[in-house]
């Protein structure tokens, strides 16, 4: 037990001093944005990893999250707490809309009506120019404030960091509960889950809800983060990148979304190497894609070993080594 | 008194009539044998009765209530319960849990249970994990594979995790489709030692089976289909020996050799 807590605490502190020890507020930045994925690759991991419905369309929710808490912030000039909750609640409504289709269809067919909403959104973003201000985005999003301070990155990264345990802690309850178990026994037999009883259609308008709460959520902090949004963050390519971020943490771990995230965001920094400038991006999403080919369960599950291995009860180890 | 009733219940797939106007009783706290040569549309009859198809005409009484065409989980929960002749478990889960997941409807817990992990849902995990060990032990399955994972069971413990899954809806009408198939002697016997176990309890049930020997062994009333339609009903003794009943099954006797 003792061994386990300093586990904790060691990767707790680590994750605590990483903007003081980096002290590069761009890096800082950049991991911002990678927690802000991580928030959407979270929901996509409760919905897709246990309740089985696939979505390539999520970069829609994220944008819907964007751009409500921006023009309400901007337009109606809501406060920036109610902005981040007109983002999630839109979201959620959004979702109903997509969950109606996964009643009937599943699979390929599902995540191609995903595909299609997510682009449906992307047009409406850029077309409907008098609400979003179309191609040119919208600027001068505040950032947050908090007793007259303005954040700088540093503060969101904490903000960030506690958001994300938050949501953890709130996943983790519900998918260890009688709710998880009904969504993993859809995912794995739907027709087996109906005749026991299970009314697939609130739950998958549940696990779309949750997943699409946290696409608006993850939208808003983007927009008051950065102060700019446009279109161009919220095509179809983003989708694929939280999907890929999903399952390279593991698409069926809790964690996998925490993890995931930050691989995908800084593997490629690290094959920047000079005259290289055009091919780091191949090499990354090629490990990428040896992870995933390699370790469909995705990197999670290693991360947990490793955490088990190096801090986990070691009775049987000392009992042996002491003969 | 009848638990089910059937009144002219059709179903046709395109061009095929699986099932063809038929009127089947389900005496209340019997076994009810439904059999038939393959194709005669036995599985048909559990589907559309499940909820699984939806009929293309007729009706189906339960308890008195039309249930004709109600969604799958709203006939579960009105406590018919049913098994799958491919046995369907759940990839992932493991036994307890996949009992667990037919316990849903009784756990009385919302969500914010679940994300403030209350008292109340501490109960229910409690009451209701006690009962799914009760149905497990029922059906032969002991502590020791509480957390296997379901598909990893030997072949005959899957039929029966079927069956205790089927049992924690507490059904009041049991649908075994083909419990029996490809089970050897030992997985048999027991099968039958639970089929009649449920029944002590009162709880109804319609047996799809090939196996001669189990249905002569359990039945009390057995209903014939052939190509669709009632052949005949009565005692397994008088429709083991009715002549049509034999010729659907075996053909007719060649005239004269």
């Amino acid at each position: 037990m003792q061994r386990r807590k300093i586990g904790f605490l060691i990767i707790a502190l680590l994750v605590v001093l990483y903007p003081l020890v980096i002290g590069d507020s761009y890096k800082v930045y950049i991991m911002n944005r990678s927690l802000i994925h991580a928030i959407i690759a979270m929901g996509l991991v409760t919905q897709v990893g246990f309740a089985g419905q696939i979505s390539l369309g999520h970069a829609a929710f994220y944008g819907i999250g964007a751009y409500t808490t921006s023009l309400t912030v901007l337009k109606l000039g809501f406060p920036i707490g109610l902005g981040f909750l007109a983002a999630i609640l839109m979201c959620v409504i959004f979702s109903v809309f997509l969950s109606v289709p996964s009643f009937k269809l599943s699979g390929f067919f599902l995540s191609l009506t995903t595909i299609a909403f997510g682009h449906i959104v992307w047009v409406i973003i850029v077309n409907w120019q008098s609400l979003t201000n179309g191609p040119l985005g919208v600027f001068g999003i505040p950032g947050l404030k908090l007793f007259g301070i303005k954040f700088n990155n540093t503060h969101y990264y904490y903000l960030l960091v506690a958001t994300i345990a938050l949501l953890y802690l709130f996943i983790k309850r519900i998918t260890n509960s009688f709710i998880g178990r009904a969504f993993m026994a859809m995912r794995d037999d739907e027709l087996a889950a109906e005749c026991s009883g299970i009314n697939t259609r609130n739950f998958k308008l549940l696990a779309f809800g949750i997943s699409a709460g946290f696409a608006g959520l993850a939208g808003a902090f983007y927009a008051h983060l950065s102060g700019f949004i446009s279109p161009e963050s919220f095509v179809f390519a983003e989708s694929t990148k939280f999907v890929g971020m999903a399952v390279t943490g593991g698409l069926r771990h809790l964690l996998g979304g925490i993890i995931g995230a930050p691989i995908v965001t800084f593997l490629p920094e690290l094959f920047r190497f000079p005259g290289w400038e055009t091919y780091y991006m191949m090499a990354a999403t090629f490990i990428i894609l040896m992870i995933v080919v390699f370790m469909p369960d995705g990197l999670a599950p290693l991360f947990e070993k490793g955490f088990n291995k190096i801090f986990g009860e070691r009775d049987d180890v000392k009992g042996g080594s002491s003969e | 008194m009848n638990i089910l009733e059937t009144k002219g219940l059709t179903k046709s797939f395109g061009g095929v009539t699986a099932n063809s106007d038929l009127d089947i009783n389900i005496e209340k706290g019997s076994i009810t044998g439904l059999i038939g040569p393959n194709g005669s549309g036995k599985t048909t009859f559990i589907n559309v009765v499940s909820g699984v198809h939806k009929a293309t005409s007729g009706r189906v009484i339960f308890n008195g209530q039309d249930i004709t065409n109600f969604d799958k989980h709203k006939i579960a929960r009105a406590g018919i319960a049913r098994t799958f002749q491919t046995i369907r478990l759940f990839e992932r889960l493991s036994v307890l849990e996949t009992v667990l997941v037919a316990r849903h409807a009784s756990f009385g817990a919302k969500i914010w249970d679940a994300v403030f992990s209350t008292p109340k849902l501490k109960m229910a995990n409690a009451r209701e994990e006690a009962r799914a060990k009760e149905l497990l032990e029922i059906v032969g399955l002991g502590k020791q594979h509480y957390h296997q994972m379901g598909n990893s069971l030997p072949y005959g413990y899957r039929r029966s995790l079927e069956i205790a899954r089927a049992l924690a809806l507490e059904p009041s009408l049991l649908l075994l489709d083909e419990p029996a198939a490809g089970m050897n002697r030992e997985e048999f016997n027991f099968l039958q030692d639970i089929i009649l176990n449920v029944k002590q309890q009162g709880i109804t049930i319609l047996l799809v089976e090939h196996t001669m020997e189990l249905v002569e062994a359990v039945v009390d009333h057995c209903v014939v289909l052939n190509y669709g339609q009632k052949l005949t009903e009565g005692p397994f003794c008088d429709c083991e020996s009715d002549p049509r009943v034999i010729e659907a099954y075996l053909g007719k006797e060649e005239a004269e050799c």
